[in-house]
């Protein structure tokens, strides 16, 4: 898969994610992986895009004696995934074209 | 790699980062590190399966950037000696394992694997005998970007390992056939205390090399301040300037302190002076009482008293006078004078500095 592809979509996927329920890093990459195969090390600038951006919040929860870091999606990272989704009808509709005769 | 070695090597690979950013990432693969424990992984198997430190680095710096954060790549430390050190840790655990397992096929393998290097790359023992074929064939494979990753860390460690037994300090197999159970055990524990002091040995790694990149860039850095070999630290040339309270008490202080002592000086002359004369005249009074104790001896003694008295109050009044004078004098001139050499010293002052500076960015352009 197109690398900045791939990109795009783990961010979104990451915030579908969100959507079921609040989660912290490790759990994630755990549930992201199903489907794209993502790091620790490539969560972590996603995480770090969609607080700057304001699509998901953080705060600490104590687990096992520590501090366990939970994300929360925020109104305008669900407004995000619509958005994504609109485009993506888009997307799909050049796709359809491309597609047209292709494997006849 | 422990789970503390990779938060140390990951603090100084981002040492050229702001604190809040390190403490940050250092923070998020914390966390990560603690939950994959709570997974059942071990300390090992979670470090292993992140990513490489490289990639981990580059990523940080890539999302400070976007965040506007300011990377400064000039203080970048990449610390390639712990990657040994935890390499040759990993070779421990396996040695150990031979020394427990205590049989002879351990044995004999041991022994012919004496006075080889051996590192564990990526999970996979590579042996410093058939290194030159594994760097070869990892080269000619490396098709991937991970493997050509692989591949240079091969070289680097191969590298590394030549130098360590061209200089026969540190061999990690150098046990001897024949005694090799003895003396794999000893390796073993040897070796872990040179692990700890080559540990040390990367923290001042770290420090030492701070230091040079801090003397190497002192010019550029903190111009126009200059790097001070003796203190080892970095100083500024110019000089602070004194707050004005200072500058009035410094100025009151140089105007009155002078004529005072100068007055001092004087009177504490004169009364001296007026002391001794009348101390003559005293001693002429009593030689004239011993001499004649008629009309003329008792004349000889008041005058004596007379010009002793004279001579104390012509001592006093001198000595005012000439401090009174002094002082006056010293009003008159000591204020010009004062502002006179302020600007004479501030003037060479400035010369001095035009002529270091003209010295130092010519260097600094070079």
């Amino acid at each position: 898969m197109d690398i900045n592809l791939k990109r795009g979509l783990l961010e979104i996927g990451v915030l579908k994610i969100l959507v079921n329920g609040d989660s912290y890093g490790y759990q994630i990459v755990k549930d992201v992986s199903r489907y794209v195969e993502i790091q620790e090390s490539t969560l972590y600038p996603i995480l770090k895009r969609h607080e700057a951006s304001g699509f998901v919040t953080v705060y600490s929860v104590e687990y096992n004696g520590r501090l366990r870091k939970y994300f929360k999606i925020t109104r305008e990272g669900k407004r995000r995934i619509v958005s994504f989704l609109k485009e993506w009808e888009e997307v799909m509709e050049v796709y359809d074209f491309i597609k047209e005769g292709i494997y006849e | 790699m422990s789970k503390r070695r990779f938060i140390r090597e990951l603090r100084v690979s981002l040492s050229h980062l702001p604190k809040s950013e390190v403490d940050k990432a250092i923070s998020y693969y914390s966390e990560c590190i603690e939950d994959m424990l709570d997974d059942g992984m071990t300390e090992e198997e979670a470090v292993f399966s992140l990513d490489s430190m490289e990639n981990i680095v580059t990523t940080i710096e890539e999302i400070s950037a976007d965040n506007g954060v300011e990377v400064d790549y000039k203080k970048k430390i990449t610390p390639v000696d712990s990657e040994v050190v935890d390499d040759d840790k990993k070779a421990d655990g396996q040695r150990a394992s031979n020394v427990n397992s205590d049989s002879n096929d351990n044995r004999k393998n041991n022994t012919n694997n004496s006075n080889q290097n051996h590192q564990y790359i990526n999970g996979k023992r590579v042996d410093g005998g058939s290194l030159g074929r594994d760097i070869s064939s990892s080269v000619k494979i490396a098709v991937s970007s991970k493997m050509r990753a692989a591949a240079n860390k091969i070289t680097s460690i191969a590298t590394n390992m030549d130098n360590k037994q061209k200089s026969k300090k540190y061999n990690p197999y150098a046990s001897d056939s024949k005694d090799n159970y003895n003396e794999g055990k000893e390796s073993v524990s040897k070796n872990a205390k040179k692990d700890a002091s080559q540990a040390d040995n990367y923290s001042s790694y770290s420090e030492n090399d701070n230091k040079t990149m801090r003397r190497e860039y002192a010019d550029y850095e903190y111009e126009p301040s200059v790097y001070d070999k003796s203190k080892d630290k970095v100083r500024d040339v110019v000089t602070k300037k004194r707050s004005t309270t200072t500058n009035v008490i410094l100025g009151l202080t140089s105007i009155i302190w002078a004529p005072i002592l100068l007055a001092l000086i004087v009177a504490g002359s004169a009364v001296v002076f007026g002391l001794f004369i009348a101390a003559i005249a005293i001693s002429i009074s009593i030689v004239a009482i011993i001499v004649s104790l008629g009309v003329g001896g008792l004349i000889l003694i008041i005058q004596g008293v007379f010009v002793a008295c004279s001579g104390l109050v012509h001592s006093g009044i001198a000595s005012i006078g000439v401090g009174v004078a002094v002082i006056g004098l010293t009003l008159l001139i000591a204020k010009p004078m004062f502002f006179v050499s302020g600007k004479i010293f501030y003037g060479l002052l400035g010369l001095v500095k035009a002529g270091y500076n003209s010295i130092f960015r010519r260097r600094a352009r070079v």
